[in-house]
């Protein structure tokens, strides 16, 4: 079993819309996409 | 004063259009190729609402390869972001290329197997049927990526001793590990003959 992760690098240059596209793709909305893709969403756990 | 109004005018325009261009910032992206397929259906969506461009990088998690994010990380390669492994994620942090106080998990991804067309369903059950259907296997072809890395383990005893390479097909027996191999990196072909004369 593997967990999918995103992170900031330390050398980030847009930390704001780098935390937004992570916090995007970790939220409800984008569950559908995950399951679509054969993986499990955490968002709903 | 007359004069001064439209410059005013001009200098705000001005002022307004190199602040939407400072916020309308290009995003880098490395990601692997797990999630990349969830992160292409959804980054034209984020684009859209904040006005932004996501610029992707794509490399596998782990590995070898030159394209493995923590090979480009390590030799200077920038980005914003990076979606990939959660356990590299943390030894990305370690290495001081990424702040794992930033990390979030965003799915759960199991490994799959497939056979040739037309060969037997096998069955990987439980961990020890995974085994025995490993062992039992002619040849076998896993990433050196996640999977493989949770695969190599199962696959033979001596495998601390293996090194990854990319796209490795090989033997899985009990006692004679890497015993055939279809490509093998440098690496790996100082390894088995290393393990030839050892054995």
């Amino acid at each position: 079993m593997i967990f999918f992760a995103g992170a900031l690098t330390s050398t980030a240059k847009q930390p704001g819309e780098a935390t937004a596209l992570i916090h995007f793709l970790a939220s409800p909305e984008a569950a559908a996409a995950i399951k679509k893709a054969g993986l499990t969403p955490l968002s709903q756990r | 004063m007359t004069l001064r109004t439209p410059t005013r005018w001009l200098f705000t325009v001005a002022t307004l259009l190199t602040a939407s261009t400072v916020s309308a910032a290009d995003v880098h992206v490395m990601i692997s190729a797990g999630f990349y397929g969830v992160y292409s259906e959804l980054s034209p969506a984020f684009e859209r609402a904040g006005g932004h461009r996501l610029v992707t990088t794509r490399g596998p998690s782990m590995g070898d390869s030159p394209e493995a994010i923590p090979a480009r990380l390590a030799r200077g390669e920038t980005a914003d972001v990076v979606i990939l492994d959660g356990g590299v994620v943390d030894e990305l942090g370690r290495k001081g290329f990424v702040r794992t106080d930033t990390k979030i998990e965003l799915a759960r991804s199991l490994i799959g197997m497939v056979v040739r067309a037309g060969a037997a369903k096998p069955n990987i059950g439980s961990v020890q049927a995974l085994r025995n259907t490993l062992v039992a296997a002619k040849s076998i072809a896993y990433s050196d990526s996640g999977s493989g890395t949770y695969l190599r383990p199962r696959c033979s005893r001596s495998s601390a001793s293996q090194t990854k390479s990319s796209a490795r097909v090989e033997r899985c027996e009990d006692r004679r590990p890497a015993s055939r191999s279809l490509r093998l990196s440098r690496a790996a072909k100082r390894r088995s003959a290393s393990n030839r004369s050892a054995n």
